[in-house]
């Protein structure tokens, strides 16, 4: 990165997905590009579906790692998880829950569709991250999928 | 030697891999050092011990660096649920102690992450208790680990 301050400061755009179809009968992609995302605090997705066929959408899930290289012998990736807070009641402990969490994005049409993802705080705790993408509504005739990120 | 500065990232194991206590019991949970650190990050790993596995964790942070022989020296995170507000009338918003509940959904480990949460320089130690809940397996309790990454 010859030139390239690597501060979180510095907006720094890199491609998460290239454009390319979705493996078929809705598998996730096997092999999810890794970013690199130390120091940074934020990171925005911009993503871009094109549905293969009617009904098309497809899933995404953000996984993320404490580590800058992969350990033998411990989990290397977590996936983002969703909270739904408990009831908060006078006088009582409140129990929220929190589970792992897949994105889901429908086409409305057919012509390419653009949307944002984030900005997701990071906050120079993850050392690495990775977005994974599944056919989830045409399974037949999965869609194309093209994710770039800005991190700040 | 390690820079304790607030960008430096610092990663740190909250819980070693372990089963968790039977009949739902909180375990006795390693304390961390946090002072200066503005945000932490955990990544949690469950393993349920039988279907329909769950475990509950929660976070306990103190403002001092070492147990006072008197007084208060944990406090467990808040939920806050936002009262209504009215023209001309004061709001009372509520808020209570709070765990986080995490079920299984395979036999397989599962892994996620909770956070960043903000500490913004204000909490000396932080802790995270774990149990396997009395709605999950606590006969046969689950296994966690926990480790957290400090920026």
């Amino acid at each position: 990165m010859p030139g390239e301050p690597f501060i979180p400061t510095y907006l720094s755009l890199q491609t998460v997905r290239a454009s390319a179809a979705l493996a078929g009968a809705g598998a996730w992609d096997a092999t999810p590009t890794e970013l690199y995302s130390t120091t940074f605090c934020f990171v925005t997705f911009y993503m871009s579906y094109t549905r293969g066929g009617a009904a098309g959408a497809f899933d995404f899930t953000l996984e993320v790692s404490p580590y800058s290289v992969d350990v033998a012998g411990v989990e290397d990736w977590f996936r983002q998880g969703i909270i739904a807070g408990g009831a908060v009641a006078a006088a009582a402990d409140t129990t929220s829950l929190t589970q792992r969490e897949n994105v889901s994005y429908g086409a409305t049409a057919a012509p390419i569709e653009n949307y944002v993802y984030g900005p997701v705080e990071l906050r120079g705790t993850v050392e690495r991250l990775r977005m994974p993408c599944a056919e989830t509504g045409n399974v037949g005739a999965p869609g194309t999928v093209h994710i770039v990120a800005m991190f700040t | 030697m390690l820079p304790n500065i607030p960008t430096y990232l610092q990663l740190q194991t909250v819980r070693a891999s372990a089963a968790l206590e039977l009949l739902s019991a909180w375990d006795t949970a390693t304390e961390l050092y946090c002072p200066e650190f503005n945000f932490v990050t955990f990544y949690l790993s469950y393993t349920e011990g039988a279907p329909s596995g769950i475990f509950e964790f929660r976070l306990e942070v103190s403002p001092y660096t070492v147990d006072l022989g008197v007084g208060q020296s944990w406090f467990q995170q808040g939920i806050i649920a936002g009262g209504g507000v009215v023209a001309a009338t004061d709001t009372t918003s509520l808020t209570q102690r709070e765990n986080m509940s995490y079920g299984a959904v395979g036999a397989a480990i599962e892994n996620f992450v909770y956070g960043p949460v903000e500490l913004r320089g204000a909490v000396q130690r932080l802790r995270m208790p774990c149990r396997e809940t009395a709605g999950g397996a606590p006969l046969t309790p689950g296994t966690v680990h926990i480790v957290a990454t400090f920026a």
